[in-house]
């Protein structure tokens, strides 16, 4: 309203600064960068073989890993932070993938089971199934208007139950031993090199600018935005939010998946406790990479850049021997303060519509 | 008032009866018939079941979980959660354990200290306290989500556990009786965990329905608003039932090592996820304002029913993860259910 | 009854009918807009017209009767079909989202494809076509700008936008001018204006009736979910329009019991907050003590800054001529101070809890001795209270959730009761509440003030504060603006004042209920 605007040139200045502030990076993914550099320095005058090779491949190779776990999250707090959505299913869900992955090959060392796939099919059926019990969460969650958390919580254990029942079947005992093997396919997500880089990290990249992409520039994409930002005008606005509910939590699983099959890769085994934990690390991810647990709001660049920081903290503390007490302060520390900055970025949102509403 | 009674009587709204009154009650003891089904059905099955000694049993496996539950409930009632107890059950472990005499580990940071073992108690309990303090001013304060809070909380306390340790178990040798009392010992032939879970659970039982600041919790978990604008302390009382859950799951963390005779940096991992579990089965909803502390009794009971059952059974300890889960998943969609049809 | 502009009416409403569990919301409505028409839809709270606008929008569904739009049925499966149909529905509440463009708000669920690859957001076309329909609007914003970053002027027009690109024939605007100011509201007309030259419809909610005779055309009055009549709005004045909603002459609604006015109970002396301007206000043992203003004015914000909601910046408050200190509302009770706050659900009553728990819940000492509660001492209170006020059903073990709203103000009121509160602040007692149990209420404030309560009352239904008080307050921008007295109470005046204008012996047509209920940036 052109009256409007000359009566506040105030808000005419901020509307300006919003277009020139466009950049390809910006506000938090800037600080982003400059803590990773930051970080990259003092490990380096710390130990100096931080930037070995060898260092920077089992960085990425770790990076990629919760990246891609952390994409699906990303995309499940965007379109559903409005109803509190979260996903604490993906640590399990990982070790699920993994261990059915590892579990049909039949050429594991020891292996009693008697049916022997080949790994692209047994990896394919690892994904199916994940992706399954995601969906199965995003239906309980839509249908019956559950609290994701808690619906993620029982999902969870169902996950690591089903893990330790694959690996008990698999190697035809119930210990916790796992399943070690070998296999030219995963030992790809292990040791595989595209050129100078680790091919999982090709995957995750290629991944990220896919997800970018449909988020950006398709209506399946901004449809997830507008139903993270309110459950309410998504169906006023006609789209299917049960649908679109059980497809975040289905396509967070197939990731959670497929994390799990790099994750045995890397390792050439699947234990039954593989990635405990993890969901906080993946959580994590999605939270300092800018996403807001509110919802509505996430950036996919972000939570790249997420990924390598936490991944690069793990590493450069590692290799200084640091306790692993002060990692986890670390770590906390950092959640803690994406999460306070998150929380002060919604209360000025807040505020101001208050103040303009009064 | 005299002269009200001159004012027009209601007739607009017919609001529903008998069946609708019903169905409270029916939610309200869902739980409680789910436990006593599962019981003539296991019983039927297995005589076993339904020994003394294997109620004894299942008993002493619920009573650590369920100290926990029970203290978890309040905090739910107020519509928050508390993810940081699995860790605060290895923290005081650990840290009292340290400090009974005869225990030993290889890490030299393990205090050197030993107190008695009544003092050493205290100590655990205080630290377990000031765990659940922090977390009540953290979500008071910043206003974080609970969940968002609290999972820091564990990870941070988790890293204290770590740095605390070095990793290394702690052992005894030998364990005092007072301590090896608390976790092994038996009061009239009932194991003195199972006690300790009586007395928790009669204690906020009271304090949830017979005080008035039990009303308070409810109060705040049905409306926040409603309640501070009632006059009553929102902020202090959260902090309150924190507090309270911190020191419960530093009783359960001093009751395990005791048990175990040993203290490591895995112990109470996952604990959250049976209390929770256990509280949510019982009947208590994540939104907050309902719920009850006899319903998280039965609910820790079904759980812990159902577990023997499996191992009486044989089934492998593997898939109690999946029926567990399962369970909690049943628990929460029929909280949903109940919840739709209380809207319309 | 004055018939329809042209002879096919756009849209014909017959016969609706909803209801709500038991309760009837609409018994039988009929409604007819002509083509390029602005139709006003007036009516009480509580009257059905959201339910109606619902109906209409495909947002709920109807129990009975028929849509036709150009002579044509229409059924509509939810509000994405109801949009397909040319309807627009421009809510109360402002739905835009806040962290997305401006262009992408406006197409919302119908962002421009790419030819060939329709799961694609063609944005170049989308951001020129927000670009045009905001041009076409006389608007300067860009459409890449985030949403977040507008005024609610700005945002109202975002969704006026979004109407258009719908190509929306009829438009449904809900107390679009709630929260404008008078230049965005003459900006506001002057688009209808435009929206009716090009053949657009709309059907316009308000609560100003001075805005109705200005911009519309006619005027159909909603009462108790029944059209009582359409008038010409042109024409009608808005003195008659209000008594046709309310169905009674005003004098007649509220039959005033006077009251011994006692000593002073209450003195405010300068208070501040960051809304609230060196306010100063008495109140009296036995007064009703009304306080009017429009929406955003700093009643709510006073009410509850003196019950020590909100912090307060500066300004003393007495109490029975003492000096007392209220930072929290539990001092503010010790003080004998109540209040029954606006938003009755997310405020007022806790809905899971029973009645009798709700009763003592401001005042649990009351009953209880070291903490532990006397439940039976409790329940005879709160039996008492509610067969006092007339509870319905009269049963303390009742679950406040599953009252109606007037009896779950009821509810709250006998919570004040119980705490023996003899400073009851009340705000929009009345709001949402059903005819009958308003009165009940009306009857309940009443006797409390003749027992030597000192009541304040908050109210924007303006026959509803001139009927019950024994003096105004008219707020404006965080002050008081004037004070009236009984014998001047006057529509005009507290309009003028509240407008912040002195009050003038000739000025406009008053407008009668004018200070539209509306969301009181409460929770600010």
């Amino acid at each position: 309203m052109s009256t409007l605007l000359a009566q506040n040139p105030g808000r005419q200045r901020e509307a300006k600064a919003s277009r020139t502030r466009r950049l390809p990076i910006q506000g938090q993914q800037l600080a982003l960068v400059v803590l990773i550099a930051l970080l990259a320095a003092v490990f380096t005058t710390q130990s100096p073989e931080f930037l070995s090779v060898a260092s920077i491949e089992n960085l990425l190779r770790s990076a990629s890993m919760f990246g891609i776990v952390g994409l699906g999250l990303t995309i499940v707090v965007i379109s559903t932070g409005s109803i509190g959505g979260i996903d604490l299913s993906v640590g399990s869900m990982m070790a699920l993938g993994g261990a059915i992955g590892a579990g049909l090959l039949g050429t594991a060392f020891g292996a009693a089971n008697p049916v022997q796939l080949p790994a692209a099919l047994s990896m394919l059926i690892a994904l199916v199934v994940t992706a399954a019990l995601g969906a199965l969460s995003g239906l309980l969650i839509s249908l019956l208007k559950l609290a994701p958390f808690a619906v993620t919580l029982g999902m969870m254990s169902v996950a690591r139950g089903l893990t330790y029942l694959v690996i008990a079947w698999a190697i035809g005992s119930s210990n916790t031993a796992g399943v070690t093997f070998s296999d030219p396919l995963f030992d790809v997500f292990g040791l595989g090199m595209v050129g100078p880089i680790p091919t999982i990290t090709v995957l995750f990249l290629v991944l990220a600018a896919l997800i970018a992409f449909v988020l950006k520039a398709t209506t399946f994409g901004r449809s997830l935005f507008v139903l993270g930002g309110n459950a309410e005008n998504a169906r006023l606005a006609g789209i299917n939010v049960r649908r679109t509910i059980i497809i975040v939590f289905a396509l967070s699983g197939l990731l959670a998946g497929l994390g799990g099959l790099i994750l045995t890769g890397r390792l050439s085994s699947a234990s039954p406790l593989a990635a405990t934990g993890y969901e906080l690390e993946v959580i994590m991810v999605a939270v300092i990479g800018g996403t807001s647990l509110a919802g509505g709001r996430g950036s996919i660049l972000g939570t790249v850049l997420a990924a390598i920081l936490v991944s690069e903290i793990d590493t450069g503390l590692d290799m200084m021997n640091v306790d692993s007490f002060y990692q986890y302060l670390v770590k906390g520390t950092i959640l803690v303060v994406a999460v306070v900055l998150d929380k002060a970025y919604q209360a000025r949102s807040s505020r101001k519509l208050v103040q303009q509403s009064a | 008032m005299s002269s009200t009674a001159q004012l027009d009587r209601q007739v607009v709204e017919a609001p529903k009866r008998g069946l609708a009154r019903l169905n409270i009650q029916l939610e309200n003891i869902a739980s409680g018939i789910v436990l006593v089904l599962l019981v003539i059905v296991l019983g039927a099955v297995s005589p076993a079941f339904l020994s003394f000694s294997n109620f004894l049993d299942i008993a002493r496996v619920v009573a650590i979980t369920g100290i926990i539950a029970v203290g978890m409930t309040l905090v739910i009632i107020t519509g928050g959660i508390d993810l940081s107890v699995g860790s605060t059950v290895g923290l005081v472990g650990a840290v009292t354990a340290s400090l009974v005499a005869g225990s030993v580990s290889d890490n030299a940071l393990v205090s050197g200290v030993k107190l008695p073992v009544p003092l050493a108690v205290l100590v655990g309990l205080a630290v377990g306290a000031l765990i659940g303090l922090i977390n009540g001013l953290i979500i008071t304060r910043t206003k974080i989500e609970p969940f968002m809070a609290t999972l820091g909380t564990m990870i941070f306390v988790k890293g204290l556990l770590y740095l605390y340790t070095g990793g290394y178990p702690i052992t005894f040798d030998p364990m005092p009786h007072g301590y090896a009392f608390l976790g092994q010992g038996a009061m009239f032939g009932v194991p003195t965990p199972v006690v300790f879970f009586a007395v928790a659970v009669a204690v906020l039982w009271w304090l949830s329905r017979r005080m008035s600041v039990g009303r308070a919790i409810y109060a705040i978990g049905g409306n926040p608003e409603a309640a501070r604008l009632s006059g009553l302390k929102v902020d202090r009382t959260k902090v309150f039932v924190y507090t309270l859950l911190g020191l419960l799951a530093g009783l359960a963390g001093i009751i395990l090592t005791s048990r175990q005779a040993s203290a490591d940096t895995v112990i109470g991992t996952g604990f959250e996820l049976i209390a929770i579990s256990g509280v949510v089965i019982g009947g208590t909803s994540l939104t907050g304002g309902r719920g009850s502390v006899i319903g998280s009794l039965i609910g820790v009971f079904i759980v812990g029913v159902i577990q023997n059952a499996l191992n009486l059974f044989g089934a492998s300890t593997q898939i109690q993860y999946v029926v567990t889960g399962l369970v909690l998943l049943l628990a929460i969609s029929l909280d949903g259910i109940a919840r739709r049809r209380r809207r319309t | 009854m004055v018939a329809s502009s042209t002879p096919q009416p756009l849209l014909r409403m017959e016969g609706i009918t909803k209801s709500y569990g038991n309760v009837q919301v609409l018994h039988g409505v009929d409604l007819e807009v002509g083509r390029g028409e602005v139709l006003g839809l007036l009516g009480e709270n509580g009257a059905g017209k959201s339910t109606l606008l619902n109906v209409l929008n495909g947002v709920i569904g109807r129990e009975g009767g028929s849509v036709l739009i150009d002579g044509q049925p229409v059924e509509f499966a939810g509000p994405k079909q109801a949009q397909e149909a040319g309807l627009a529905f421009i809510h109360q509440e402002l739905s835009v989202l806040p962290y997305l463009s401006v262009a992408e708000n406006i197409f919302i669920g119908r962002l421009p494809r790419r030819k060939g690859m329709p799961w694609l957001v063609d944005w170049a076309s989308c951001y020129r076509r927000a670009g045009e329909i905001l041009e076409r609007l006389g608007v300067r914003i860009d459409p890449r700008t985030m949403v977040g970053r507008l005024g609610t002027a700005e945002q109202e027009l975002v969704e006026i936008a979004k109407a258009l690109s719908m190509n929306a024939r009829i438009i449904t605007m809900d107390e679009p001018t709630a929260s404008l100011t008078e230049a965005e509201i003459e900006r506001l007309f002057t688009l209808m204006r435009q929206l009716k030259a090009d053949g657009v419809s709309v059907l316009y909610v308000s609560h100003r009736l001075d805005e109705v005779g200005e911009i519309c055309d006619r005027a159909t009055i909603l009462r108790d979910g029944k059209i009582v009549t359409t008038v010409d709005a042109k024409t009608t004045g808005s003195h008659a329009l209000a008594t046709m909603m309310v169905g009674r002459e005003l004098s007649e609604l509220f039959p005033k019991t006077e009251h011994e006015r006692g000593p002073e109970t209450l003195r405010v002396s300068d208070l501040s907050t960051p809304k609230l301007k060196n306010v100063s206000l008495t109140a009296h043992r036995g007064e009703i003590l009304g306080l009017a203003g429009l929406v955003g004015s700093g009643r709510t914000e006073l009410a509850r800054a003196i019950f020590g909601a909100d912090p307060i910046t500066s300004g003393e408050i007495f109490v029975e001529g003492e000096k007392v200190t209220i930072d929290s509302p539990g001092a503010a009770i010790r003080h004998g101070i109540g209040l029954v706050p606006e938003d009755r659900k997310h405020q007022g009553a806790v809905l899971s809890m029973s009645n009798a728990q709700n009763i003592s819940l401001a005042c649990m000492s009351k009953v209880s001795r070291l903490g532990q509660l006397n439940r039976g001492a409790e329940r005879q209170e709160a039996r008492r209270l509610i067969q006092d006020l007339q509870v319905y059903p009269p049963r303390a073990e009742q679950e406040t959730g599953r009252l109606s709203g007037g009896n779950q103000q009821k509810v709250v009121l006998a919570k004040w009761l119980f705490a023996g509160s003899k400073i009851l602040i009340v705000d929009e007692p009345t709001r949402g509440v059903d005819v009958g149990a308003r009165a009940a209420i009306h009857g309940l404030i009443n006797d409390l003030a003749g027992q030597g309560a000192t009541i304040i009352m908050i109210s924007s239904d303006l026959p509803e504060v001139m009927g019950m008080s024994d003096r105004i307050l008219v707020m404006h921008e965080g002050r008081v603006a004037g004070e009236l007295a009984r014998k001047d109470f006057s529509e005009e005046a507290i309009v003028m004042y509240a407008s912040g204008l002195e009050p003038t012996t000739s000025g406009p047509e008053p407008a009668v209920a004018g200070l539209e209920p509306t969301r009181e940036g409460s929770n600010a």
